[in-house]
C-alpha cells in the first residue's frame, strides 16, 4: 500500500518549501520530504547564519568608526560566543517558522531521506509514496578540491559554527561564500587571506564594479591573492600551511583554519539518475527546460540541483515556474532579471547585463556611475560605495544596475525593477526618489549615463 | 545509520590519563584516514598537564575516521579513532560519514566569561579592523601587503619602524628586509628570522618543550622556593653499593637508588617531604613517592618510584631501571608520572659539582645531586682524601621553613654517611 499525493516535493529548502506551500494553497494534496531541517542550506547553514554574522560584523565596524570619530569614547568588548548563540536562536526560530507555515498550509512534512523511483514513486523509511507530480529540490553540497591535505580544510557550514575567531583564516575560493565569510571574520579580528584561481574576482560581473569591490575589501585588510592555485595543505604544530602558486612562484599562507569555498555541486542523494533515466547536464546537474521540467514525465527540478544561479531567490522563482507548469500554465515564467547579491562589507549587488553582455546582445551600451560619497544620505549615515548603470545608447533603456556599497542588496530592488521595466532615461528623469536616501544614487548614476546628473 | 552494520569497526578510546588528570588535549595525529596501521603503532599523542602520552593501536587495520581533532580536549573513554578493514571504510563512507572529523567545539569550550569578551578596538588605540591600516594581533598597525611580506619572511613586524609614523607599509618591510640582507622577495624559509643584520632560527617547540616551559614558569612564578646545600661524605655509600653489586649480579644498584632509599627513610621523621601543595592545601601523602628527572631527546620527564619507603634498595633499583628505560623509549604510562612529592635530579655524571633545581609543582622539594669528588679534609691525622658529594635541595616555603628542611637534610646526610643508621 502506498500513499498518494497530487504533488511530492523532495527537499525542504527555500525552493522546496515555498513551492509546497504554494501548491497546497492552490488545492494540491502535497507532501514535502526533508531528511534534515526544513529551510535547507539557506536557512540552516547558508544565507541566514552568514547574514547574522555579517550583520554583527558590520555593527562592530560601525562602532569602530564611531569610536575613531570620537563619538564613542570607548568601543567596549564583544563576545563571539554570544554572537554564535544568538545566531543559533535566530536560525532555530526561522526553521520552526517554516515548519509551522507548512502545517498551517496543510503540507504533509515527511522527515527522512526520500529515494525517487521510476514512475513518480518515492521510498522513504520503508514506506512508499506516489504522486502525479514530483518536484526535485534537493539542493547542493560544498565541493572540495582534490589536493593533498584537503582534509584539513573546513566547509562553510563548519566555518559558520566555529566556536572562536581564528587568528589567521585562509579562504580557498574568492566566490560569494568565500568573500562573505572573509568579510565577517576580518571584522571579528581574523587576519584573512583569500586565494582565488581566477586573475580577477567576480569575472562575470561588470569589471569596474568588481574592481571597486576588490579594492574596498583590500582596504578593509583582506589579503586577496588572485591568479593563485592552491597546491596542497600541510598541518604542523597546530597550524595549517596553505601552499599555492602565484605567477609561477610558490607561496605559503599560514592559517589556524582553512575554509574551502570553491563552489557547490548538485546534491543527488536519493536521486539515482541512471536508474531513473533522468537527464543531467555536463556539470552533473539535473537538466530542465524553461518551465523546470526534466525529461521525465511529471518530474520537475528546481533550485541548486539544476545549477544556474544557486541562489535561494532563484529557487523561489523556479519553484513558482514549476508550479505554474503543474497547474497547467503554458507560459514560461521569466527567470530574468535575477538580482545577484554578495553580502560582503561593503556589499555587492547586480542585476541585468554588464556592458560586455549588452554589447554581445547587440546593444550599444553606455555606463554611468555615481559615488555614494557625493550624496547627502551617504554623508549623513557614513555610507560609501559606487553605483554603475548600464543603458542602451539608442533606446536609452536600462540594461543593468551594479552597486558596491552599503545597502547594495536593498538598493538592487530598485535596479531590478528598472531593468525588468526597461526604464528609459526619460522615465528615470521623472522618477521621484525620496531625499535624502541612498536610492538617489541609483537614479543619479542612470542620469549620469547621458550626462544628465545634476550632482556630478 | 545503525551500529549493527559496522560492528567490525573497532574503536580506540582515550585511556585513563592518570589519577590526577581529568582532561587531555590531542597534541598530534600520526595517522590519517585511510592509513594502514599495525597493532602497537602510535596513532596519536595526547597532552595532559603532566606529559605527552602516546596512544597505541590495539589492532591491525585501516583508519576509518578520526573522531577528534588536534587541540580537542578528550576525557577518559572518549572515542578517538575508528579502525576497520577496506569494507568497513566503504560502508562507513557510504553511510554518509565522509565529512571531515567533527569539530567538537563544545567540549574544548572552557572559556571563562572574562576571556570570552574581547576588545572591539585594538588595544594599541587604532581601529580593531578597518580601512587603511590593519593592526596585527600584536597590536601593530600595518598594511596588509606589508604584513604579508613580513609573514613570508618570518619577520617580526614589531621590529619594523613605520616611516610615516602611523602604520607599516610594504616599503618599510622591504627596507627592513634589505637592511637585514634579504633583498629578494623570495621566501627566506619558515623559521629563519632576519633582524637588523642578524639572523637566527626559530627552533620548533615540541609539545614536551611547551609543557616544560609552562610548568617551570609556573614553578618559578608560584613557588617561593629556597635552597639549602649540604656536603655529604660518600665513602660509606660507595662501599654499600659495592657490597650490594658484588653480592647479586641481577640488578646493578646506582648511587641514586641508595640515595632514594635514604630520602624515604629521612622522610619518615620529616613527613612534610611527602607533601604536595594542591588546591591551596598542604596535602601530606602516606608514603614517599620519589620522582627521577630523566633526560630524553629534547626534553625531560619525571617518572615516579612509588612508596620508596616500602621498597628495599634493589627493589628501588629494579623499579627505577624500568622507569628510566620506559622514559627513554617514550612509553611511560600515565600512572608512572605526576604523583611524586620529591624529585631527585643528578647531573654528577657530567661533572657538575653543585646546582639548583626547580621544584616540579606541586611537589614539596627537589634534590639536586652533584658529582662525587675526592677532596682533602682536615682530620685528626692531618689531611686525608675524602669522597664528597654536594646535595642542594630546593623546597617550597609554603610547605616548610628553612629549619625544617635543614633538619631533613641533616637526617638525610646522617643516613648517607652511615647507612647502618637506617636499621635503627
Amino acid at each position: 500500500m502506498s500513499e498518494h499525493y497530487d504533488l511530492i516535493v523532495i527537499g525542504g529548502g527555500p525552493g522546496g518549501y515555498s513551492s509546497a506551500i504554494a501548491a497546497s494553497k492552490s488545492g494540491l494534496r502535497t507532501a514535502l520530504f526533508e531528511k534534515s531541517k526544513v529551510g535547507g542550506t539557506c536557512l540552516n547553514v547558508g544565507c541566514i547564519p552568514t547574514k547574522f554574522l555579517l550583520d554583527k560584523a558590520a555593527k562592530l565596524e560601525e562602532i569602530r568608526n564611531l569610536t575613531e570619530l570620537g563619538i564613542f569614547r570607548e568601543a567596549g568588548l564583544f563576545s563571539f560566543r554570544k554572537i554564535q548563540e544568538r545566531k543559533a536562536e535566530a536560525v532555530e526560530k526561522l526553521s520552526k517558522g517554516v515548519a509551522s507555515l507548512l502545517r498551517k498550509h496543510r503540507v504533509t512534512l515527511i522527515q527522512g531521506e526520500a529515494h525517487l523511483e521510476p514512475g513518480r514513486k518515492v521510498r522513504c523509511e520503508g514506506k512508499t509514496y506516489t504522486a502525479d507530480h514530483v518536484i526535485i529540490a534537493t539542493g547542493s553540497k560544498p565541493m572540495n578540491l582534490s589536493i593533498p591535505g584537503a582534509e584539513w580544510a573546513i566547509t562553510s557550514e563548519e566555518a559558520l559554527n566555529m566556536d572562536k575567531v581564528p587568528e589567521r583564516l585562509v579562504v580557498i575560493g574568492g566566490g560569494v561564500i568565500g568573500l562573505e565569510l572573509a568579510s565577517a571574520f576580518t571584522a571579528f579580528g581574523s587576519e584573512v587571506v583569500v586565494i582565488e584561481m581566477m586573475p580577477e574576482l567576480l569575472a562575470s560581473e561588470l569589471p569596474q564594479a568588481a574592481k571597486t569591490l576588490t579594492d574596498r575589501l583590500r582596504k578593509r585588510g583582506i589579503v586577496l591573492e588572485t591568479g593563485s592555485t592552491v597546491r596542497k595543505l600541510e598541518k604542523s604544530g597546530g597550524r595549517i600551511f596553505v601552499i599555492y602558486e602565484k605567477d609561477g612562484r610558490r607561496e605559503t599562507a599560514v592559517a589556524d583554519q582553512v575554509l574551502m569555498a570553491v563552489g557547490r555541486r548538485a546534491n543527488l542523494n536519493g536521486i539515482d539518475a541512471v536508474k531513473l533515466g533522468l537527464a543531467l547536464t555536463a556539470r552533473g546537474e539535473i537538466a530542465v527546460d524553461a518551465q523546470m521540467r526534466t525529461n521525465l514525465e511529471g518530474v520537475y527540478a528546481i533550485g541548486d540541483v539544476t545549477g544556474g544561479y544557486q541562489l535561494a531567490h532563484a529557487a523561489y522563482a523556479e519553484g513558482y515556474a514549476a508550479l505554474t507548469a503543474i497547474l497547467g500554465g503554458k507560459d514560461a515564467i521569466p527567470l530574468e532579471p535575477m538580482p545577484r547579491c554578495i553580502y560582503t562589507l561593503p556589499g555587492f549587488a547586480a542585476v541585468g547585463m554588464t556592458a560586455k553582455q549588452a554589447e554581445d546582445a547587440g546593444f550599444e551600451p553606455a555606463v554611468g556611475s555615481f559615488p555614494f560619497e557625493s550624496q547627502g544620505m551617504a554623508a549623513a549615515v557614513g555610507a560609501s560605495g559606487m553605483v554603475y548603470v548600464v543603458m542602451d545608447k539608442a533606446t536609452k533603456k536600462t540594461l543593468g544596475v551594479h552597486i558596491v556599497g552599503n545597502e547594495a542588496h536593498e538598493l538592487i530592488a530598485l535596479g531590478t525593477l528598472a531593468v525588468k521595466k526597461e526604464l528609459t532615461l526619460r522615465e528615470w528623469e521623472t522618477l521621484i526618489v525620496a531625499h535624502p536616501s541612498l536610492a538617489e544614487t541609483v537614479k543619479e548614476a542612470a542620469l549620469e549615463t547621458f550626462g544628465r546628473s545634476s550632482h556630478k | 545509520m545503525t551500529g549493527a552494520d559496522r560492528k567490525m569497526i573497532k574503536e580506540i578510546k582515550m585511556m585513563s590519563a592518570g589519577q590526577t588528570t581529568d582532561i587531555a588535549t590531542v597534541a598530534k595525529w600520526n595517522v590519517k584516514k585511510g592509513d594502514s596501521v599495525k597493532r602497537g603503532d602510535v596513532l596519536l599523542e595526547v597532552e595532559t598537564d603532566k606529559a605527552v602520552l602516546p596512544v597505541e593501536s590495539y589492532t591491525n587495520g585501516i583508519i576509518i575516521d578520526l573522531k577528534v581533532k588536534e587541540g580537542d580536549v578528550v576525557g577518559e573513554g572518549d572515542v578517538l579513532v575508528l579502525i576497520g578493514d577496506e569494507k568497513d571504510l566503504a560502508e562507513y563512507e557510504a553511510a554518509g560519514n565522509v565529512e571531515s572529523p567533527p569539530s567538537s567545539p563544545s567540549k574544548s569550550e572552557q572559556t571563562s566569561v572574562d576571556e570570552e569578551y574581547v576588545p572591539i578596538m585594538n588595544p594599541a588605540g587604532g581601529k580593531g579592523v578597518g580601512e587603511k591600516s590593519v593592526p596585527s594581533a600584536s597590536g601593530i598597525q600595518a598594511m596588509p601587503n606589508a604584513k604579508k611580506l613580513a609573514r613570508e619572511h618570518g619577520m617580526d613586524l614589531s621590529t619594523v619602524v613605520p616611516s610615516n609614523g602611523r602604520f607599516i607599509t610594504r616599503a618599510d618591510v622591504e627596507a627592513a628586509l634589505s637592511s637585514a640582507g634579504i633583498s629578494s622577495p623570495e621566501k627566506a624559509g619558515a623559521g629563519t628570522i632576519a633582524q637588523a643584520g642578524q639572523t637566527y632560527t626559530v627552533y620548533p617547540m615540541s609539545k614536551m618543550r611547551q609543557i616544560i616551559a609552562r610548568r617551570m614558569t609556573e614553578s618559578v612564578r608560584n613557588i617561593p622556593a629556597f635552597q639549602l646545600t649540604i656536603s655529604v661524605e660518600t665513602t660509606a655509600l660507595r662501599s654499600l653499593r659495592t657490597q650490594i653489586n658484588e653480592r647479586q649480579g641481577e640488578v646493578k644498584v646506582s648511587y641514586n637508588d641508595i640515595i632514594m632509599k635514604c630520602i624515604a627513610q629521612a622522610a619518615k621523621s620529616h613527613p612534610l617531604i611527602n607533601a604536595r601543595f594542591e588546591e591551596e592545601e598542604v596535602r601530606v601523602y602516606d608514603g614517599t613517592h620519589i620522582g627521577i628527572a630523566v633526560a630524553v631527546d629534547n626534553g625531560l620527564v619525571v617518572p615516579v618510584v612509588r612508596h620508596a619507603e616500602r621498597l628495599g634498595i634493589t627493589e628501588i633499583a629494579k623499579e627505577s631501571n624500568r622507569l628510566i628505560e620506559d622514559a627513554r623509549k617514550g612509553r611511560l604510562a600515565p600512572d608512572d608520572m605526576g604523583c611524586g612529592s620529591v624529585t631527585v635530579s643528578n647531573l654528577g655524571m657530567y661533572g657538575v659539582e653543585q646546582f639548583m633545581a626547580i621544584v616540579n609543582p606541586p611537589e614539596s622539594s627537589i634534590l639536586a645531586l652533584g658529582a662525587i669528588n675526592t677532596v682533602p679534609v682536615w682530620g685528626a691525622e692531618g689531611w686525608k682524601p675524602v669522597e664528597k658529594m654536594n646535595i642542594t635541595g630546593s623546597f617550597d616555603h609554603r610547605i616548610m621553613d628553612g629549619a625544617y628542611a635543614a633538619q631533613f637534610l641533616q637526617t638525610l646526610k646522617s643516613y648517607l654517611e652511615n647507612p647502618a643508621l637506617m636499621l635503627m
